[in-house]
């Protein structure tokens, strides 16, 4: 499998949250090499840009000092970038808490830098997608209980199958550009009569029948 | 082997946590001045003392210095994990060696580093195990807000939830923050029977003042303990005599530990230092080092660092504490843990010893799950499983 990943980051904007003043310099000057605006977040009483950030990066040394600071970083809607200065398990938590996509090891070097920076963007958007599909499919599943009952109105209005209801569902949103949840919705809150939908009753059964004889 | 060998000495005896740097650069002159005269070793150590003064910048242009143009292969130092962290990747690059003497939150080991002071299951570990046991499993916690106290924090909230406990409350300083009085009307209120101080410097000297004169002021505190893995002799002294008594701390040295040979190290610290002067676990962790050193250079007959890795794993030393050695899979040292608790005359009363020096556990690899038939955490949890005896 081929993966295409994102390697151009110019105009992005990184927030940088570091303690140690070598590792902001090298960070820096290499996001600078890579077309990105990075800003150094140096002190807790900085008043926010009120342009958003692409992404950013941040250690515990800084980044947990003030609950101003670590609102911040989550505040980010892109790629977090840990920058770990310790193993220790209380240390990578709070960085797992952040939701990383990607760290490096203190003290910062040039070498990974960009490595870093493609591995989070395509698991951040990744991770992303993940999520916006959760959340269709979570809606689905919420609806579906609408779904069944606008399908048992339709059997028992029209006095049609299980198999015609669905379809009937399927069609009739579909020629009205609604998805099949909001349709089914307004056939069970009375917006759409059952009445009104004998026309694409017949039109499903027809469709039915004409299948059914080309097998004969 | 040439006979004079340069050894950096590299403690900041000024700035944020003197009292220390000076505790622990006095104990490795102590052990170098022995070593010198001392006619088994054919070499005399020269130190070169450097000054970082707390500056972790420092710590970087003092090692480079030692490494590239004083001829140095090892050097004693270091205190905050941010230092040693500072000047690792010099030590790699160099190919030197850094002794490093102080007690810290673990998770680490380097092929140039000499880990000789505490790692987790030596200080917190046996800590809590005594309070779980004795005190409570309810904890009000207080740090210095950085990784020592968040990591022994995780290490204590884990510990005593796994004993049917909670953590009253997690309260954190910053370094050098002297305004404790939030936290002292919080105790107030809660009334805790036990406090895991993990404030260090000039914080964790504010809280027990204050602490003390709650205490006084509060009847429903008089029995409420307050715990370390750092108070120390001087720390007790800059306390002051008002406060500083009573207090629970656990550390692999106490100068009243009753040996030989901490009886004589203790008079040769006060006969070089001032009368009055009392070594610490900083102290006595930096001496040990130095000897080590000494053995190890004598065994190597060499200052290739991996021929006196070699050479230190063949031997041990005599410390004060008990025999000390390094354990050869991680650099750390196996080491004696004492509980004590503090009197007015800025010493501890060992009230519980190990049978045997306890070997390093700096991953918490082998530290087993709490049991007790409580209900197992889904992450292993630190137990600490050494015997401890009571010290009569």
């Amino acid at each position: 499998m081929t993966v295409t990943t994102r390697r151009n980051f110019k105009g992005h904007r990184a927030l940088i949250v570091c303690a140690a003043e070598k590792d902001r310099a090298v960070l820096t000057q290499f996001l600078l090499e890579l077309g990105v605006t990075p800003v150094v977040h140096e002190s807790h009483d900085e008043t926010e840009s009120h342009r958003p950030f692409d992404l950013v990066f941040f250690d515990d040394e800084l980044g947990r000092q003030f609950g101003g600071i670590t609102r911040m970083i989550d505040s980010v809607q892109g790629p977090a970038i840990a920058l770990i200065g310790s193993d220790a398990p209380s240390s990578v938590n709070w960085f797992i808490e952040r939701r990383v996509c990607g760290y490096l090891t203190k003290p910062l070097r040039k070498a990974g830098i960009l490595a870093s920076l493609i591995i989070a963007y395509q698991t951040f958007n990744a991770s992303y997608e993940t999520e916006q599909k959760l959340h269709r499919l979570e809606q689905q599943v919420r609806a579906r209980q609408v779904v069944c009952t606008a399908a048992i109105r339709l059997i028992e209005d029209m006095d049609i199958s299980v198999n015609d209801a669905f379809a009937l569902l399927r069609s009739a949103s579909m020629s009205r550009r609604l998805s099949l949840e909001d349709f089914a919705a307004m056939i069970v809150s009375g917006e759409i009569a059952v009445a009104a939908l004998k026309e694409d009753a017949d039109t499903v059964h027809r469709l039915r029948e004409t299948r059914l004889n080309r097998y004969l | 082997m040439n006979s004079r060998i340069p050894v950096g000495i590299l403690f900041s005896t000024q700035g944020p946590y003197a009292t220390v740097g000076r505790s622990m650069r006095d104990g490795a002159m102590l052990a170098l001045e022995e070593v010198n005269q001392d006619k088994r070793f054919p070499f005399e150590l020269v130190p070169i003392e450097c000054e970082p003064a707390g500056d972790n910048a420092a710590y970087s242009t003092h090692v480079r210095s030692l490494l590239r143009h004083e001829g140095v292969k090892h050097v004693i130092g270091c205190y905050t994990s941010s230092s040693r962290k500072e000047v690792i990747p010099i030590f790699e690059k160099y190919d030197g060696l850094l002794w490093y003497p102080s007690h810290y939150e673990g998770f680490e080991t380097n092929n140039n580093v000499i880990y000789t002071g505490a790692v987790q299951n030596q200080h917190v570990l046996p800590l809590m195990d005594y309070v779980l046991t004795h005190i409570t499993s309810d904890v009000y916690f207080i740090g210095s807000n950085y990784v020592w106290a968040w990591e022994n924090g995780r290490i204590i909230r884990e510990l005593s939830k796994a004993h049917g406990g909670e953590i009253i409350a997690e309260r954190y300083l910053q370094v050098g923050d002297l305004d404790v009085a939030r936290i002292i009307e919080e105790i107030h209120e809660k009334r805790p029977a036990f406090i895991m101080n993990m404030l260090i410097g000039e914080s964790s000297y504010a809280f027990y003042r204050a602490f003390a004169k709650a205490r006084d002021e509060n009847p429903a505190l008089q029995n409420t303990v307050v715990g370390s893995c750092t108070l120390c002799e001087p720390e007790l002294a800059q306390i002051g005599s008002q406060a500083c008594a009573g207090h629970l701390a656990s550390s692999v040295y106490f100068s009243t530990i009753e040996t030989e040979v901490n009886k004589q190290f203790v008079a040769s610290y006060r006969q070089r230092f001032g009368h009055e002067a009392l070594p610490s676990a900083d102290a006595e962790a930096s001496y040990n080092t130095v000897h080590l050193l000494a053995l190890a250079l004598a065994g190597a007959n060499s200052v290739d660092i991996d021929q006196v890795k070699k050479a230190l794993h063949r031997t041990s030393f005599q410390a004060p504490q008990g025999r000390v050695h390094v354990d050869p899979d991680s650099n750390h040292s196996y080491l004696t843990v004492r509980l004590g608790i503090s009197r007015e005359d800025a010493t501890f009363q060992v009230i519980l010893e190990a049978n045997a020096p306890v070997r390093p556990d700096p991953y918490l690899v082998w530290a087993e799950v709490c049991g007790a038939g409580s209900a197992q955490p889904a992450a292993p949890i630190a137990q600490n499983s050494i015997g401890l005896r009571v010290v009569r």
